[in-house]
């Protein structure tokens, strides 16, 4: 396998790669806002910029005018040009300085102040706090405070795309995920975007609404807090949230899925796609993701029939429930789609009481069809009903 | 016990019996309400004694492993609760020791001030509690006026008299007030006096001598081979002192003297504290000199670790992230493990802290200084009488909160 070399570390690629898809392969992060591995390349975040050297070719060279700290002033000097690296492909022998290098380090921490100049204070109130790209790369690379002291621009907040999703202007980086998401894989290209440099904005084609059955996707691949689910906006703080694998319940499909649940409550506030290229690549539809609604929604919680307690149950029934826990005289704890969550005993099954009761009568009805045929299976007898069916 | 019809014989008047095993503590106020003595006793002689600690127990370095770094600094308040400043000094001088973070000019004088304030507290305390057990009231409370006046400094410093939390990592958790250097003007020779009157009330006392000369001996040799440090140690004649052996923060520019003892008994260990109050003071005095007026507090260039200004949290994207971050993840401590330590008001207080790189400590190891002088109360005691370690006690300056952790 043809290899290329990423911070001096030799990174195998298939034929087409683009740098940052070899290095997610080999789980090397390149910071990248608007790259997606199942969507097309827009390369207009720049943050993954990195520099290139290819084999035998010149590396490409800006002139520019830099700061000299002795002299005081500006000289000529010499920049590697930088190249996205979801845009560029691999090519064998080909080296790239990605966190060793002093200008990408100076690119990324420019385009983060950049993407950060007009966004608003929303953390406390985002809903993307705290597995926001924005806060991650603030960190790692850019840990400067504000320069520009102007009053940002305002753009439309709130503004409601359809039944499932809402999106804030403001917050957005225009990474364009959520427009091609719709186009490519949706096939319905509903969002757009409109007018230009910091005035533009993702909007709804005209006279449409965000619909279909691959909406909520958007959120997902939105990086930062502008597209939020009506249904899990401002219903958890996500650092309170712990994931586990599960599948997708819905359908036979069996998307692959990460459970958000609340550790303190045992309720689950979201289901969220988790990739596996063979089955669901990286999406979920929207039954699915709403599927997590299902956990909490029309749950048994007490026994099914009516006005029937155990103390008014025929004497045969009182001494088949006797002995039995709680719990499974109800008949829940039986069933566990959502298997992670359930060893902690917070998930159950959705209409256990029914099917208990149904899988019950068909036993016992077996047992007496069984008996009826065949004595010998019946073992030894308890004394009163010998000596009944002696005098009998 | 004996039984009553013992055949006496005329003869012999040796009693035959057994030593009396009495327990001491943990509800005898002068144990603190913290530590139970067993004691074996042969008449009023101490032939046995055996010290069990523990019982202010609350599990604080495992507390700290849940937490972030900087959520560490609470509960540093409850070690040595009579001086929380030097506990909340000496952490953050470990986990800056373990970041490689040079904290700002002013915040080094500042932390000293409030240090020495902090160590002041913790001698008249230690002092005034010790007189007051042997039955002197009046300088008890003589002394804990005196402690009032750097109470009230500290709180308007800090905004709390005991638990302040004030020290952060890179900084602290406010700039000095405009009227620190004034207040302390007026509190150094208001505590300088008080002091002065509270050591002639008790050195001509006949019987306040006479309980702490010779009583709880301790040879410097066996002192250094026990693991003692500060006052006790000195006391015994060894001059270690954190802060003159290994300066930190900015001890090194300061002009102060080591008080030592002679005998290493409780009257020796009495004088060295109130030696270093006086000595206390005087570094107080040349800070008022030569503190910085302004400048920063906290540690600029670091803001991975170091909180921003509130009003940056609260109008720009970038100090918000900055904080949510610091906040909710916690600063993160280079990966690593560090052994740091400072002069506390018992002796060498040292953090031994181990970092996975994470926003939690994975480990907080605190080496108690009482609990070496403790260990050795056995040793101090033996042959004394039961009343002598009422005053002995008084002088290790056990502390709950430090001692048991």
């Amino acid at each position: 396998m043809p290899v290329i070399k990423i911070d001096g570390r030799e990174i195998p690629f298939e034929k087409g790669d683009s740098i940052i898809r070899a290095a997610d392969r080999q789980g090397i992060e390149i910071p990248h806002y608007c790259w997606h591995p199942g969507l097309s390349v827009a390369a207009n975040c720049r943050m993954c910029l990195v520099e290139v050297s290819r084999p035998g070719g010149r590396q490409l060279m800006l002139d520019v005018l830099a700061w000299d700290e002795e002299k005081k002033a500006y000289v000529p000097q010499k920049k590697p040009k930088l190249e996205p690296a979801c845009q560029a492909e691999c090519v064998e022998g080909m080296e790239v300085k990605s966190d060793s290098s002093p200008h990408v380090a100076l690119a990324r921490k420019s385009v983060q102040e950049l993407l950060l100049v007009n966004h608003p204070v929303d953390c406390p109130i985002c809903d993307q706090a705290g597995e926001c790209k924005l806060q991650d790369y603030w960190l790692e690379n850019q840990k400067t405070s504000k320069r520009m002291l102007d009053e940002p621009v305002h753009k439309p907040k709130a503004v409601i795309f359809g039944d499932t999703i809402v999106y804030d202007a403001e917050r957005c980086i225009v990474c364009t995920r959520c427009v091609r998401f719709m186009e490519e894989v949706a096939g319905d290209a509903v969002l757009e975007k409109r007018e230009r440099g910091n005035l533009s904005e993702i909007v709804l084609a005209a006279g449409r609404k965000l619909e279909g059955h691959y909406t909520m996707m958007v959120d997902h691949v939105c990086p930062v807090g502008a597209l939020t689910t009506r249904d899990f906006r401002f219903k958890a703080r996500v650092w309170f949230l712990r994931k586990s694998k599960t599948i997708c319940p819905g359908c036979a499909t069996g998307c692959n899925a990460w459970l958000d649940y609340d550790p303190r409550t045992g309720e689950v506030p979201r289901l969220r796609p988790r990739d596996n290229t063979d089955v669901n690549k990286y999406w979920m539809c929207d039954d699915g993701i709403l599927s997590h609604r299902r956990v909490q929604q029309d749950r048994v919680t007490a026994r099914a029939s009516a006005g029937r307690t155990p103390a008014s149950r025929s004497r045969r029934s009182r001494r088949r429930f006797r002995g039995r826990p709680a719990a499974r005289r109800q008949g829940q704890d039986r069933l566990h789609p959502l298997g992670a969550a359930r060893e902690r005993g917070q998930l159950r099954p959705r209409h256990p009481g029914e099917e208990a009761r149904r899988q019950g009568a068909l036993r016992r009805q077996a047992a007496r069809v069984g008996r009826r045929r065949d004595p010998a299976r019946q073992g030894p007898q308890p004394e009163h009903a010998r000596r009944h069916r002696g005098r009998g | 016990m004996e039984p009553t019809d013992y055949d006496i014989d005329e003869s012999e008047l040796d009693l035959p019996t057994e030593p009396m095993r009495l327990a001491m503590g943990p509800s005898h106020p002068a144990m603190h309400g913290t530590i139970r003595m067993m004691v074996e006793c042969d008449g009023e002689m101490l032939t046995k004694v055996d010290v069990e600690m523990g019982f202010l127990h609350r599990g604080f370095e495992k507390m700290c492993e849940r937490g972030t770094w900087a959520q560490c600094f609470p509960y540093t308040d409850r070690l040595n609760y009579v001086s929380p400043m030097l506990c909340n000094v000496g952490f953050a001088h470990a986990v800056e020791k373990l970041a490689d973070i040079e904290i700002t000019e002013r915040c080094k004088w500042y932390r000293v001030v409030l240090g020495e304030l902090a160590r002041i507290t913790d001698h008249l305390t230690c002092n005034a509690a010790m007189a007051m057990e042997l039955g002197a009231f009046t300088p008890f409370l003589w002394m804990v006026r005196a402690r009032e006046h750097i109470w009230d400094l500290l709180e308007e410093e800090t905004g709390a008299r005991l638990t302040h939390s004030f020290a952060r990592i890179g900084g602290m958790a406010k700039p000095p007030t405009p009227l620190l250097k004034a207040r302390l003007g007026e509190v150094i020779p208001a505590v300088r006096s008080i002091i002065d009157e509270s050591m002639k009330l008790l050195l001509k006392n006949r019987i306040f001598l006479d309980r702490m000369q010779g009583v709880g001996v301790m040879s410097a040799a066996e002192a250094v081979q026990w693991g003692w440090t500060g006052p006790t140690l000195r006391s015994t004649g060894v001059a270690y002192d954190v802060r003159k052996a290994h300066p930190y923060l900015v001890y090194d520019q300061l002009d102060f003297d080591v008080p030592v003892g002679e005998r290493g008994d409780n009257y020796d260990r009495y004088l060295v504290r109130n030696e270093e109050m006086y000595q206390s003071l005087r570094m107080l005095e040349q800070c008022v000199q030569k503190m910085p007026d302004d400048g920063p507090i906290n540690v600029a260039d670091r803001p991975e670790i170091v909180l921003p200004e509130k009003k940056d949290v609260y109008t720009t994207i970038e100090g918000t992230i900055q904080h949510f971050k610091l906040v909710m993840e916690g600063a993160k401590i280079p990966a690593g493990e560090v052994y740091g330590f400072t002069e506390g008001g018992n002796g060498e207080l040292g953090f031994y802290i181990v970092s996975d790189g994470t926003g939690t400590p994975y480990r907080v190891r605190i080496r108690p200084p009482c609990v070496f002088v403790l260990q050795s109360f056995p040793r101090m005691i033996r042959g004394h009488m039961i009343a002598d370690v009422v005053p002995t006690f008084g002088s290790v300056n056990m502390i709950g909160g430090e001692c048991d952790r």
